[in-house]
């Protein structure tokens, strides 16, 4: 009887939900994630590092509490001037040339070296040609 | 006392047969008679099982769209992203196995129309769906209509799922999540 009873509500699922019986089913999960992002208005390829942007995120209300640009010049002022920390050397980080034309997407692969690399995965897009060319940095 | 009537019932039963048969009148002996085939296929009870789950990877906030086509492949419209890094991108797969080069039909029900992520924050989200005989897909992207049907090509057949999503521009960050059942039925 429980038998019959089972198999009764078995057949009553599958007619309700309009599929014959001898249908079969199989679930695959979806799924995505949202990493954190922030943009930064200027260059970027010299070598800060990822400790360098998330204090800059978190820096504390203050004097140099504003957008991230600001507060990152306070952290890297070879950033946001365009010059070239020891080391660095724009020629030699593919799509730092388009980035200094506002090109509208840049190869994140070739621009971002060293230890950002490891860190930044991929830059975004530029809505104007006279526009300073930004970079959207997302967070492994 | 039944067993005592046996014998007598038999007997009797034998008789009254022979008196209908007696009675019946004589027919034209014009009868004709065709014969007519009767066959039956015993198919093997369609299965579908999950080869791979539908994977997005790392994408970030901006008011865009994302598409994983059937092959797996993204691209991207307005100002959302994605990263090259994170969890690699897969549409979803699913085997199907049953008799022969017959014709089934798909349902796809779950979570087709939002993904849920961090305190209660969601997202907009379409099927990208394609039924094939080889395990080849043919890196579809349009969501606007989904594979009703499939063919079995000597018993077997798969469905990939990609998806189309739609990120806003203060999509919160974390983790979002459904689900996509494949339901399969023999037509």
């Amino acid at each position: 009887m429980r038998g019959t009873l089972a198999a009764g509500a078995l057949l009553v699922l599958a007619l309700a939900a309009g599929r014959p019986v001898d249908a079969a089913s199989a679930g695959a999960s979806v799924t995505v994630r949202v990493t954190q992002s922030v943009v930064v208005q200027a260059l970027l390829g010299a070598p800060l590092s990822i400790n360098d942007i998330l204090d800059a995120l978190r820096a504390p209300a203050g004097p140099s509490t504003g957008s991230v640009l600001i507060r990152l010049a306070q952290i890297a002022p070879a950033l946001t001037q365009g010059v070239a920390a020891p080391g660095f050397a724009a020629d030699a980080v593919p799509g730092m040339q388009a980035a200094m034309a506002g090109a509208l997407t840049l190869p994140l692969s070739g621009t971002l070296q060293r230890e950002l690399v490891a860190a930044v995965s991929l830059i975004g897009q530029e809505a104007g040609n006279d526009a300073q060319p930004s970079i959207t940095v997302a967070f492994n | 006392m039944l067993n005592s009537l046996k014998p007598f019932l038999r007997h009797g039963v034998g008789a009254a047969c022979i008196a209908v048969v007696g009675l019946v009148p004589p027919i034209a002996q014009a009868a004709d008679n065709a014969s007519a085939s009767a066959t039956a296929e015993v198919l093997v009870p369609i299965a579908v099982v999950k080869a791979t789950d539908l994977v997005f990877g790392n994408v970030v906030p901006g008011n865009g769209d994302i598409t994983l086509s059937t092959s797996g492949a993204r691209t991207r419209s307005g100002g959302t992203a994605f990263s090259t890094s994170g969890a690699a991108p897969t549409a979803a797969k699913f085997d199907i196995t049953g008799s022969g080069n017959n014709t089934f039909s798909i349902l796809y029900t779950g979570s087709d129309t939002v993904l849920t992520g961090p305190a209660a924050a969601t997202m907009a989200i379409d099927w990208i769906t394609e039924a094939v005989t080889t395990a080849t897909p043919t890196n579809k992207t349009d969501e606007t209509t989904d594979a009703s049907t499939g063919t079995l090509a000597s018993g077997a057949a798969f469905i990939y799922v990609g998806a189309k999503l739609t990120v806003g521009g203060a999509q919160a960050a974390g983790t979002y999540t459904g689900n996509v059942v494949v339901t399969v039925g023999y037509n």
